[in-house]
């Protein structure tokens, strides 16, 4: 079996947004959404940070679809067109969605956006990996995992530009690979883990 | 050097240095939005893709080299190149966004001519040709009549990268690489010690690779982390090896997030902390006596009456045989004094055995060595001293001390934080001091100075040069615009490439006057900016992804040679600068005298270099390495100054300023900064400190238009919740910022991060991307009174500004 995951080294991450640039540019991802955003935790502004001047403390956390294994977005879709792939990446067949947006209001990690309008781009024009599909009005998507680099053996493009080399991707399934070792010689967390869904986006800090 | 810059001047003996604290480019302002100018590439079954590589910004030292996807002829993907070592493979979110950035609709489409008032926006498209024949016609015109310093080109450095010879081709006058004011604050303080090296700029230090070799590494008023992204898996690696990360800032910067601890200080204040580091020191004996005697000037005698070096006759200028240059006397020439094993004076050899401390007349002088007086001079600047100025506990400084002198320890500073305060001279001269008296120098895990951007501090290499015919220059005029503007000293013509003016020039109301005074201002640039604002032409200039030439550039990138291919076509009708700079030649006889092709320029620069290395280097290859090929030795980090021997007169490191002792600087000594004290009684109508920094979201003020980032950052004005609450403010309010110098309006946001009794922002935001007017209307201009004497000059105190802010 192959579960691809990602883990993610908070106390590396600089929250320079480089991942989540990464990942609009190479998924074609319209104006005004994002796959992968960047959360200054418990801020409301940018580089904001918890306690009172100069008790303060400051944790980045980037979030994109968790890829859980049990995946509340998954048993919802009424049609089937999210699904788990056999690589363990929770994907979306763009076909077959509705635009029920019962994933979107199950998904406790506010992973997934909307295609309310017909997809604009600044750009004028589509970006990005030309093997990843368009979306159009009415379709719900989210991360993939960059599952057209993935299935070519590439890593995920907010792995490969991160510039901290705080993100670490790889199959969980292989006890010799990167992220593998890495998970058991760390600590780590999933987030809203009371929630059962058993994320593959680990969290070390 | 003419009359245009201030008299007397003479920087003898320092090392010269092209800008690289420059301003950039950016700015709103349609014409035909890029949606309308290019037919949209709508999405086909085959679409034809190609790969080409090129660098990116200079003024980040990232450099980073990306490999760039080209769909029917739009750029469509970025990623890092592939390179020799994936260390090199870097990208932040400033390049990754040039996929939507390179298209945005404030990029210069087109030639305009203005045709109304200026500042009225009102400008007509031209021909390339007309618009040439009559910039050069009245450049010419200005030169005849009043002479050739009456045209002056400001071009920034990132410009640098792509304009090779705009200055010998116009034969003008130029700001020169020195007195800019602007990132050599600390610098000109601490590289004087060095005999000039770090150029005022202190990049003088060994790659972040070194991190991991230190115990301590102390960065003060630099948001590493921001400013230098693509570093920033060294510092994790330093701090992940054990190094103790400490940064010292004012506000708690993501630098200070991610350090093992943060120390808050009062702005202004840096150099106090570091006094009483140096108090700590020397009170606990914890100086490095053996390094100081064998490596600084601290043991030669001073004439106490005059404060002078005592040297065997009286220091004159001579004409090095081997450069034909003026420098000062070595020690060989002119000797220095020492007291030896008898207490008597004898003039200084290497090798000699001599004392650190003593008193000692001759002939006729009561001499003391440099180390004594630093001793006394300390004894003012005591931990509690210290403390109270910058509001650091006293235990706090004594425990930094201590884990600094026990070394190996890094002292990093930046140009983003105390580098832009009044005093930023007296801390970066303190730094240099603390690093004598440690011997924090020259070893792994040591230095101090500024260790932004890999290709600053990494390996660089001795590639060739296109020879210019001979008289080929240009003109001896360098204006100095901390001067020229209350002066009223201004050229007829101006010619900008970069955005200096706005850049380099605080309290903008004043460059505006400016401005007014010249009679023919050109702006060339690939996107609107403040300067072109007031501009009679604007020419739109490629940025690096675009050629008309398969082959651009070529550049030393971090640790290898860089390629720029080209990516697209030019957009719009922009064109390269070495295309520009030929249409200029052939308008000023000189049509012979450029590379006819980038190709033979980047042949030249291979071909000419004196390294073998490299002149056996052929473009063909770099092309066929995916526009890479690394430098030589760089497996090993590149470390700075292992040799101990430095450009001064006696190699030595030389902290001891007697140029200096009018302002009784010759050894560090407190000057509070000149108008963000705390006690200062402006404080009572505009009562916080006006702090603009640096970012990862910007490189000056390039980037505003950078749709992609506009998602994450847009201008604001950042102040402590407790100062938003004072003045009832909500987040995302419209506010005035303002002094008796000016104002501008913003949005408005709450930040913890942000000190009380601060206004925070983000550097070199134009009017194009606030709400109103540009934040240099407010940022303080003096010039402090040490100008004369420190190395490049006073630094422009851009955060030494007192503002109040208001509801709009």
């Amino acid at each position: 079996m192959t579960r691809l995951a990602i883990a993610i080294n908070q106390e590396r991450c600089i929250g320079c947004h480089t991942c989540a640039t990464a990942c609009k540019m190479q998924n074609n991802v319209p104006d005004g959404m994002l796959w992968n955003r960047v959360l200054t935790e418990g801020s409301d502004v940018v580089d904001g940070a918890q306690g009172e001047y100069p008790n303060l403390s400051r944790s980045y956390l980037p979030v994109a679809c968790q890829h859980c294994d049990n995946a509340a977005c998954q048993r919802v879709c009424p049609t089937g067109a999210t699904y788990k792939d056999d690589k363990g990446r929770i994907e979306i067949d763009y076909n077959k969605c509705i635009g029920c947006r019962m994933c979107m209001a199950a998904c406790p990690y506010n992973a997934r956006v909307f295609n309310w309008n017909e997809p604009a781009r600044i750009t004028g024009a589509n970006y990005g990996d030309s093997r990843v599909p368009e979306r159009h009005k009415g379709v719900m998507e989210k991360c993939t995992l960059c599952k057209e680099r993935t299935d070519n053996g590439e890593e995920p493009m907010c792995v490969r530009c991160c510039p901290a080399r705080a993100r670490v991707y790889g199959d969980l399934d292989d006890p010799e690979s990167k992220i593998s070792k890495l998970l058991r010689q760390n600590n780590t967390r999933h987030l809203l883990e009371d929630m059962g869904t058993k994320p593959k986006v680990f969290y070390l800090n | 050097m003419s009359q245009i810059s201030k008299a007397g001047i003479s920087r003898r003996g320092f090392l010269k240095v092209s800008a690289v604290g420059a301003a950039g480019l950016a700015s709103a302002g349609a014409m035909t939005s890029a949606k309308n100018w290019l037919a949209p590439a709508p999405a086909i079954a085959e679409p034809e893709e190609k790969i080409a590589c090129t660098f990116h910004q200079s003024h980040c030292a990232g450099m980073c080299s990306l490999r760039c996807t080209v769909r029917d002829g739009r750029l469509v993907k970025i990623e890092p190149n592939h390179c020799s070592d994936e260390r090199y493979e870097t990208v932040c979110l400033k390049g990754l966004s040039e996929v939507q950035h390179i298209y945005a609709d404030d990029r210069i489409q087109t030639p305009l001519k203005l045709t109304g008032e200026r500042g009225s926006n009102s400008y007509e498209p031209v021909s390339w040709d007309e618009a040439l024949d009559d910039i050069c016609s009245r450049i010419k015109g200005y030169k005849e009549s009043d002479g050739a310093n009456s045209v002056l080109l400001m071009q920034s450095g990132e410009a640098g990268i792509d304009f090779h010879y705009l200055s010998a081709i116009l034969g003008c006058a130029t700001v020169g690489g020195e007195n800019q004011g602007i990132d050599t604050g600390y610098g000109s303080g601490h590289d004087q010690a060095l005999g000039g090296l770090g150029y005022g700029y202190s990049m003088c230090t060994s790659e972040p690779r070194d991190w991991v070799n230190s115990k301590l590494v102390l960065t003060v008023g630099s948001n590493f982390l921001e400013s230098s992204l693509t570093s920033s898996r060294e510092f994790f690696e330093a701090k992940e090896a054990g190094a103790r990360m400490v940064t010292v800032d004012p506000h708690f910067s993501t630098t200070a997030s991610k350090s093992n601890e943060w120390i808050p200080i009062e702005p202004g204040t840096d150099a106090a902390l570091f006094l009483g580091m140096i108090s700590y020191i020397l009170d606990n004996d914890l100086a490095n006596k053996d390094f100081v005697l064998a490596h600084t000037s601290l043991p030669f005698l001073v004439d106490t009456a005059t404060g002078k070096m005592v040297r065997a006759h009286e220091p004159v200028m001579v004409t090095d045989a081997t450069t034909g240059t003026e420098r000062a006397e070595t020690s060989e020439e002119n000797s220095f004094f020492v007291i030896d094993a008898n207490g008597a004076a004898v003039p200084f050899t290497e090798g000699g055995t001599f004392q650190l401390s003593g008193e000692v007349d001759y002939e006729g002088m009561h001499c003391k060595t440099a180390w004594d007086l630093l001793v006394e001079n300390q004894k003012p600047y005591t931990l509690d001293w210290a403390s109270s100025i910058t509001s650091i506990p006293a235990e706090k400084i004594a425990e930094i001390a201590k884990l600094y002198a026990e070394g190996p320890a890094a002292i990093a500073f930046g140009w983003g934080g105390g580098d832009k305060m009044g005093n930023a001279d007296i801390a970066g001269h303190a730094t240099v001091m603390l690093t004598s008296i440690t011997g924090n120098i020259g070893k792994p895990g040591t230095g101090s100075g500024v260790w932004l951007g890999p290709t600053y501090s990494g390996y660089s290499a001795s590639l060739g040069a296109w020879a210019l015919p001979e008289g080929m220059a240009a003109s001896d005029g360098v204006y100095d615009l901390r001067y020229c503007r209350d002066a009223g000293l201004a050229p007829k013509a101006l010619v900008c490439v970069g955005d200096n003016p706005a850049q380099y020039g605080a309290s903008m109301n004043k460059t505006k006057d400016w401005f007014n005074l010249i009679d023919f201002i050109v702006v060339v640039d690939p996107y609107f900016h403040e300067t072109s604002n007031y501009a009679d032409y604007i020419l739109p200039a490629t940025t690096r992804f675009e050629y008309d030439e398969e082959v651009g550039n070529v550049h030393g990138c971090y640790n290898q040679i860089g390629l720029q291919e080209k990516v697209v076509e030019p957009l719009f009708e922009a064109k390269t600068g070495l295309w520009i700079e030929r249409e200029f030649a052939k308008r000023f006889g000189y049509e012979n005298a450029l590379p006819s092709t980038a190709r033979e320029y980047c042949d030249a620069i291979l071909s000419t270099s004196t390294d073998p290395y490299y002149n056996t280097l052929t473009v063909d290859q770099i092309v066929e390495n995916n526009g890479v090929w690394p430098m030589q030795g760089i497996e090993k980090p590149r470390m700075a100054n292992t040799e101990l021997l430095f450009p001064t007169p006696s190699t030595r490191l030389e902290p001891y300023y007697e140029n200096m002792i009018q302002w009784k600087q010759a050894v560090p000594s407190w000057e509070p900064c000149l108008e963000a004290t705390v006690d200062n009684s402006l404080r009572a109508t505009y009562p916080l400190q006006f702090s603009n920094v640096r970012s990862r979201f910007y490189i000056h003020d390039q980037f505003y238009s950078a749709a992609w980032t506009k998602q994450y950052h847009t201008p604001h004005v950042e102040l402590n919740p407790k100062d938003m609450e004072s003045r009832g403010l909500a987040n995302e309010d419209v506010v005035e910022v303002f002094n008796d110098r000016g104002s501008f309006k913003v949005k408005v946001a709450g930040n913890p991060s942000v000190r009380p009794g601060s206004a925070r922002i983000i550097e070199g935001a134009t009017s194009r991307h606030l709400i109103e007017g540009n934040l240099q209307n407010v940022t303080n201009d003096t010039v402090n009174e040490r100008d004369e004497g420190i190395m490049l000059g006073a630094v422009t105190p851009f955060s030494d500004t007192l503002v109040e802010v208001r509801k709009a």
